[in-house]
Order: C-alpha cells, then sequence, then structure tokens
C-alpha cells in the first residue's frame, strides 16, 4: 500500500465523480434539497410565530426570526425535542443550538447517508464491468486503488455537505431577521463534520457492495438494500418486545448499526461523542474491509 | 531464485501455467519463454487463451497455479513491476469524463513519475500517438480510434520494459493500422513487445517472434523466420504453371506456385541464384518470390483440420 497511491487516486476519483452527471446530479437534489428544506423550515417558523403575535394580538412581523428565540427556549418546544430524541437531558442542550443549524443537522444526518449509497455503491464495480480497472492495476496495488476510490469518494461527501451548509447558511441570513451569523456558522461546521462521520459509515456500507460484485447494476440494489436494512433495522431492534427477547444479543448487534451511534453525536459532552465518531469510523473501515477482502482476490 | 543470465535473456517465462473458470480450462499448462527486446505476437483463435494470459502477465487476474517470471522479478507484483510493464487491454473502457490530458498525466503519475516530469511525458505521447491538438477532450467525445491511440499512448508513458498490447488495431481504419504498426515498430529493441491480433498479415509485418497458441495450450513457439521455415522454403508465384524439375531440389507444384526446398545449408539467396535463372530459361513468367510460408499458412497448419 503506498499514501501517494492512495492519493492520486482519490484526487482522480473526486474530479472524476464531479464531472460525472450522476454524481453531479446527486449533489445538486442535495443542495436543492437544503435549501428546500431550509426554505420549508423558514416558512414553519414564520407560520408559527405569526399564530403567536395573533394569539398576543400583536402585529406580525414581515420576517421570520423576531421571535424565534423565545419560541426555541420554551418549554413547549423543550417537549417536542424530547419527544424526538426521546432524552430529556440531552433535548434541554439541544435548544442552545441556533435553529437553522439544529434543523440542518437533522436533516443532513437523514439524508446523507442515502445520498452516499447512491453515489458510491456502483463505484469499483463500474470499473471492473467497464475494464477501467485494468489501466490502474498493473500501476499500483489493489489496496491502494480501493482506497483511493473510497477517499475520493469520502471528499465528494465533504463537499457536498458542506456546500449544503453553506447554501442553507446564505438562505438563513437573508431570512432570519434575528440571525446570529457567528454561532450559526459555528453550529453548521460543527454538525457537518459530525455528518460526515456518519456518512463514513455508510460510504463503508457503498464499498462493500462496490467491491462484491462485477454488475452495476447488483451494486447499486444491494447498495440500497442494505441502507434500508441498516436503517429499518436499527429501529425495528429498538422496539422494547424485540430486545425484551434477547436482552443481551440485541443491543450487541444493534452496535454495527451506524443509526445506534448517531444521537451521541449530539451529545455536547465530549466522550460519548467522541467514542460514537470512532465507531462509526471502524464501522466504515469495517464494511470497507470486508468488501476488499472480495476485491484482493477477484480477476480483475 | 531466477538464474540471472537467464533473467536477463527472458522477459516472460511463463511454466505450466493453469487457469480455470468453471469446467473451462482458460489455460491448460501454458508454457512459454518470450525473448527480452523481442516483438513477439501472439496467435490463436477465439478462445485460445489470448487475453488469459496476457491479463496473468500482468497481474490484472491469478493463475490457478504454474510459475511464472517478469522480467526476472518473479510473478507480476505491482510494488516491483508499476512502470515496468504496461498493457493495452483489449475492449477497455478510460474514464469517460475526464480529458485525454488528464488520463495520461494521472497514469504517468500513479507508476510513479513526478508530476513536472508526467507532464513531460504526456506531451511526449501525445505527440507520438498524434493527439497533441484532442488533449483537452474528454474521453466520451472522441472516436473509436483516438480512443484506442491513447490507450496505446498511456502504455508507452514512462520507460516500460515489456509492454502487452491486445488486439491494438481492432476496429481501426487502415490509415491507423499502418500508424500503429510504425509505433509499435518504432519500439523495437527499446523494449519487449507482446502483441496479440488476429491480423497474421499485419504481426508478419512487425513480430520477429511469434508463439501460437490453442485451448490454453501453447503449440508452436519460434523465431518469425523458424516458424514460416524461411530459410527452407521458398515460393516462385508464376503467371501460368508449368513443369519444372531441378536434380537435388525438392519442388511441389500448386497451381500457379511452385514451393522450393533448398538442400539444407544453403541460404534464400542460394536458392533464388540455383532456381530463377533455371524457371526463366524454361519459359516461365515469375510474378512474385516468397521466402518461406506466409504467416497464415504457417498457423493454419497448426490447426486441427476440420
Amino acid at each position: 500500500m503506498k499514501l501517494r497511491s492512495i492519493a492520486l487516486v482519490a484526487r482522480f476519483e473526486l474530479w472524476d465523480a464531479i464531472r460525472s452527471k450522476k454524481a453531479l446530479a446527486l449533489l445538486i437534489l442535495y443542495l436543492t434539497a437544503s435549501l428546500a428544506g431550509t426554505a420549508l423550515f423558514i416558512r414553519t417558523v414564520e407560520a408559527i410565530e405569526g399564530a403567536l403575535a395573533d394569539t398576543l394580538a400583536v402585529s406580525r412581523t414581515a420576517q421570520a426570526g423576531t421571535m424565534t428565540s423565545a419560541l426555541f427556549q420554551s418549554d413547549q418546544f423543550r417537549r417536542i425535542l424530547e419527544g424526538l430524541v426521546g432524552d430529556g437531558p440531552l433535548a434541554a442542550k439541544l435548544v442552545s443550538i441556533p435553529p437553522l443549524a439544529l434543523f440542518y443537522g437533522a436533516f443532513a444526518l437523514g439524508l446523507v447517508p442515502l445520498l452516499v449509497v447512491l453515489s458510491a455503491s456502483d463505484t469499483i464495480a463500474l470499473e471492473v464491468s467497464t475494464g477501467a480497472v485494468r489501466y490502474s492495476l498493473f500501476r499500483c496495488d489493489r489496496l491502494s486503488y480501493a482506497l483511493g476510490k473510497f477517499f475520493g469518494q469520502v471528499g465528494l461527501m465533504v463537499v457536498g455537505v458542506f456546500t449544503g451548509a453553506l447554501a442553507s447558511t446564505v438562505l438563513g441570513a437573508f431570512s432570519f431577521a434575528s440571525f446570529d451569523a457567528w454561532s450559526t456558522v459555528q453550529w453548521m461546521f460543527v454538525l457537518s463534520v459530525r455528518t460526515c462521520f456518519f456518512g463514513f459509515a455508510f460510504l463503508g456500507v457503498a464499498f462493500l457492495v462496490s467491491q462484491l460484485t462485477a454488475s452495476v447494476n447488483l451494486a447499486r440494489a444491494g447498495g440500497i438494500l442494505l441502507w434500508f436494512l441498516l436503517t429499518v433495522g436499527h429501529h425495528l431492534l429498538d422496539i422494547e418486545k424485540v430486545r425484551a427477547w434477547a436482552p443481551v444479543l440485541v443491543p450487541t448487534v444493534q452496535e454495527i448499526f451506524p443509526g445506534a451511534h448517531r444521537l451521541d453525536l449530539w451529545r455536547p459532552e465530549f466522550l460519548p461523542r467522541f467514542s460514537a465518531e470512532v465507531i462509526l469510523l471502524g464501522l466504515g473501515a469495517g464494511f470497507f474491509s470486508l468488501g476488499y477482502l472480495r476485491f484482493a482476490r477477484r480477476d480483475g | 531464485m531466477v538464474d540471472p543470465a537467464v533473467a536477463t535473456k527472458f522477459a516472460v517465462r511463463a511454466h505450466g501455467v493453469f487457469k480455470r473458470y468453471g469446467k473451462l480450462n482458460a489455460l491448460d499448462g501454458l508454457s512459454v519463454d518470450i525473448p527480452r527486446g523481442s516483438i513477439t505476437g501472439l496467435i490463436g483463435p477465439n478462445g485460445a487463451g489470448k487475453t488469459t494470459a496476457f491479463s496473468i502477465f500482468a497481474g490484472l487476474i491469478h493463475a490457478d497455479s504454474g510459475s511464472l517470471d517478469i522480467l526476472g522479478m518473479g510473478p507480476f507484483d505491482p510494488a516491483r513491476h508499476a512502470g515496468k510493464v504496461t498493457v493495452v487491454p483489449q475492449d477497455c473502457e478510460l474514464a469517460p469524463h475526464s480529458t485525454v490530458r488528464e488520463i495520461l498525466v494521472h497514469f504517468a503519475q500513479l507508476q510513479g513519475l513526478t508530476r513536472g516530469a508526467a507532464d513531460r511525458d504526456t506531451d511526449r505521447i501525445l505527440t507520438r500517438v498524434g493527439l497533441v491538438d484532442r488533449q483537452r477532450a474528454r474521453m466520451h467525445q472522441l472516436s473509436h480510434g483516438m480512443k484506442r491511440r491513447v490507450a496505446v499512448g498511456q502504455a508507452l508513458l514512462g520507460k516500460p520494459e515489456l509492454v502487452l498490447l491486445d488486439e491494438p488495431t481492432n476496429g481501426l481504419d487502415p490509415e491507423l493500422v499502418l500508424q500503429m504498426r510504425e509505433l509499435i515498430l518504432a519500439q523495437h529493441g527499446e523494449r519487449t513487445l507482446i502483441v496479440s491480433s488476429h491480423n497474421l498479415a499485419e504481426l508478419e509485418n512487425v513480430c520477429d517472434h511469434v508463439i501460437f497458441m490453442q485451448k490454453g495450450r501453447l503449440v508452436l513457439s519460434g523465431s518469425l523466420s523458424e516458424v514460416t521455415q524461411r530459410a527452407a522454403r521458398i515460393s516462385y508465384e508464376l503467371e501460368a504453371p508449368i513443369a519444372f524439375e531441378l536434380p537435388g531440389v525438392h519442388i511441389v507444384a500448386k497451381g500457379n506456385t511452385l514451393q522450393v526446398e533448398g538442400p539444407t545449408g544453403m541460404s534464400v539467396a542460394d536458392v533464388n541464384q540455383l532456381v530463377i535463372p533455371r524457371l526463366l530459361e524454361a519459359g516461365a513468367r515469375l510474378v512474385e518470390v516468397r521466402p518461406g510460408k506466409s504467416l497464415e499458412e504457417a498457423y493454419m497448419a497448426t490447426r486441427p483440420s476440420s
């Protein structure tokens, strides 16, 4: 394995992926979804503030954000948040995050895994099926090639997540009356980084399927299926009856589901968050390695 | 441990190489020795195992068993052979959205060149394959012939010692076939080339060593002159058949062609000195003189009769 070869393949993969219509379409899709989601969030806040203004018999404001701070610090909002995360103390801490960043973090953690799997599942399978891989395999070892492709897709994911965050921040800056720019930018950055950790685990899943098969269609289908199983499966394992059936096995198995560590990414305490990030990196590396066991032996 | 004397003499040594796909023996104990510095033609029908052999030589696929030595450094390993062995694979696509220049620079760097050296070498290759004016074009914008030129060009990046060309002229127009031939011939002496092709006439123009394969095995191997028996047999193409005999010379008449096998030890020139004046005296109108069999004839002689 050579670091230089990994870097070269990663750089070429990133540029080639950005130029490919598929990756570009997914990037634009994510950007559009980020902006649309942010706009919807702003409209929702506007509607809530309008309803509040009517209740208090005061005039409505032209722009959302005049009552946002009070709104998000309210007990009602904290209870809503508690219901969503299932953790009272955590919900109490989350209300201190700027609302736009809170929204973008939840949005990104939900959508990025699917987009990453859609973008990356056929990366190596496509090159094996077209024979393009042959031009690289007599120039560098298979591990450097596969890791280079992987980190190229990591780069693409990072570009997408941060571009979405930037777009949402800009939209929020123009749309919110009381926009705390510095705090929002900081939290957007922090939550984007945490989203990348979460996405990393799913990139490992994508490369697991991509290295297992030379069929592009099978790789794409396998990626989506695994994403679905990991996303839904995690929630199924959370059901009381399921946990009661095997109280030791189920939580243990759940550890290999990236979703089991998602909530810890929101924690303000360093240790649980750091542990979650390390586990997610480990899961990504583990899924990748499982696929590599096959790719290392397959005929190129 | 490879004998250094042997290692320097041969670019590829394969012995008893087997490769099986299910019930099919793609390579069935292939044993070949390919001389260094030669341009070797690898010839065989579809399914003979030529592409499989190439892929194993270049480490793209794994042999099931057998021994292999590439450039005296053992079986292919990118750590040892990157930059020394290059391949023009058959029917393999290059990254469609990248430009010609980007692809060549990337491959040059991947096989060990610095960025500056990769840029300079890319300029050299673009000139060599005639794609300077298309270097900023994306691969999907190129014609089949241009893509093939890029494929050949990437195999000449750096200073490879062994180049494997799998059907390099496949689908090319005659002008491009000629350019490819000149490109291949220009490598003679600088490196070892192994060329696989169905175009035997084309191979006859470029190769000095040939290997015939069938069903994953070696059938015949040797220099072009040995395989086509150039020193031993000469064909005289006449305008019309005549009855002709010469003491001490074995002559077989086949239609308008007289196949003459000269006495042992006689060169082609000596046989011509002996035969041609007497043919002309006998009233023959000579159209063409061809030493030995054609490569096509030599190849067909090894095929099982249908």
